[in-house]
């Protein structure tokens, strides 16, 4: 008990060691170790003079680091400070992700291509009727892009974008575009995308705010671009009879939502990617 | 010597171009250049005990840089990000103060 009643009068801060630490040592010790490293061995007598080779990688290394700090440096000079410069950042963090997005995106649909060649180049010859229906799923699952004559149907937000604060009810609307992509596949089209996105069994139509999201992915107004494969003439007949033109109409003269349907001779659709089922059932059968 | 010239060099030629630095890194930034600042005022110091030592010097700057950069994304790992920002700026501005302190003591003998 003595003996250590004795070791705390010899060092009363000893709780504070971390700060004594901190405090009284701020030194690199290395500093003063590495100097009487070098005083030993001159004294020894064996001080070697150093290599050219770590002379000029010492040199490499303060540059980068020098070149590195600097740039950092500069980076941070911009003011950071404010609303409107963490909105910056967060807007070129945005485009980062979505062009490292875009890229994957990219890459999976080469994939999904090179499987399609392969399963192509494999089934040709063991099996050509199951690789025509493996075709004709992948046209109407919209795996695949496709090709063919077809219509165009565009919508254009009244003012056509010009207008700085559009009328909220003058902007398309995904209820909208539902109605265009419903009657154009009741009129019998094979394959619809909306913007670059194409439609499949899973793909949502849906208003996000102002902005109308078609597979998640927001779309750019203010003109938005339906197009659809199928025969132009039977599809325009159809659409005719349908309660298309009468709702486009009345988009028209109340909300000053413009529209066009232009058929073409063809139309070139991007395919959706493979889309995962995460549940699925046969029509028909129960649940 | 030939350290200090290198950073030198180095600092002169980031003015010059201006490189850009990846977004990712970007949230280590201050805390790296803090922790530079660090082993800057402690290589001066060491300069003015008559220890400096390049390799030391590289070394320490490298690994503090390395080292606040790797504890901020440790931190951001576990959600303490901010909360261990602050505790390196902490202990580092503590030095940084010690050495230019030291420093101080050396140039203006007071």
């Amino acid at each position: 008990m003595t003996e250590r009643a004795g070791e705390r009068a010899r060092r009363p801060d000893a709780s504070m060691t971390l700060l004594n630490e901190v405090m009284e040592r701020p030194l690199d010790p290395g500093y003063a170790e590495e100097a009487a490293r070098q005083a030993a061995a001159r004294e020894a007598g064996t001080l070697r003079p150093r290599r050219r080779s770590t002379w000029f990688g010492v040199t490499v290394l303060a540059v980068c680091l020098g070149l590195a700090i600097t740039a950092a440096t500069h980076q941070l000079r911009v003011p950071m400070a404010g609303g409107s410069d963490t909105r910056a950042l967060l807007e070129r963090q945005i485009t980062y992700r979505s062009d490292q997005v875009a890229a994957l995106t990219a890459r999976a649909e080469e994939l999904s291509r090179e499987i399609t060649e392969l399963q192509r180049s494999d089934l040709e010859r063991q099996d050509p009727g199951l690789l025509e229906q493996i075709r004709q799923d992948a046209l109407h699952n919209g795996t695949e892009a496709v090709t063919g004559p077809g219509l165009v149907v565009s919508l254009t937000d009244g003012g056509g974008g010009l207008v700085e604060e559009p009328d909220e009810n003058s902007r398309v609307r995904d209820q909208d575009i539902q109605w265009v992509v419903n009657a154009l596949w009741a009129a019998g089209a094979e394959a619809v995308s909306v913007d670059d996105q194409r439609l499949t069994a899973k793909s949502p139509i849906r208003n996000a705010g102002l902005a109308v999201l078609v597979n998640l992915v927001p779309l750019r107004g203010p003109t938005y671009v339906v197009r659809a494969i199928g025969g132009p003439d039977a599809m325009q007949a159809a659409l005719a009879r349908s309660s298309l033109p009468a709702y486009l109409q009345v988009l028209g003269s109340q909300y000053g939502i413009r529209s066009s349907t232009v058929a073409q001779s063809r139309l070139e659709l991007p395919g959706a990617g493979v889309q995962p089922l995460q549940h699925a059932r046969p029509v028909g059968s129960e649940p | 010597m030939i350290v200090v010239v290198g950073l030198v060099v180095g600092v002169v030629a980031g003015l010059l171009l201006q490189p850009t630095v990846p977004v990712v890194l970007q949230p280590y930034l201050p805390i790296a250049v803090v922790a530079a600042l660090d082993a800057l005022f402690g290589g001066f110091r060491a300069m003015l005990d008559g220890l400096f030592n390049d390799k030391v010097f590289l070394v320490s700057f490298l690994s503090n840089v390395l080292v606040a950069a790797f504890i901020v994304f440790l931190g951001d790992q576990l959600g303490v990000g901010a909360q261990l920002s602050t505790a390196v700026v902490v202990v580092l501005g503590i030095r940084i103060f010690s050495n230019a302190a030291a420093i101080r003591r050396h140039l203006f003998k007071a």
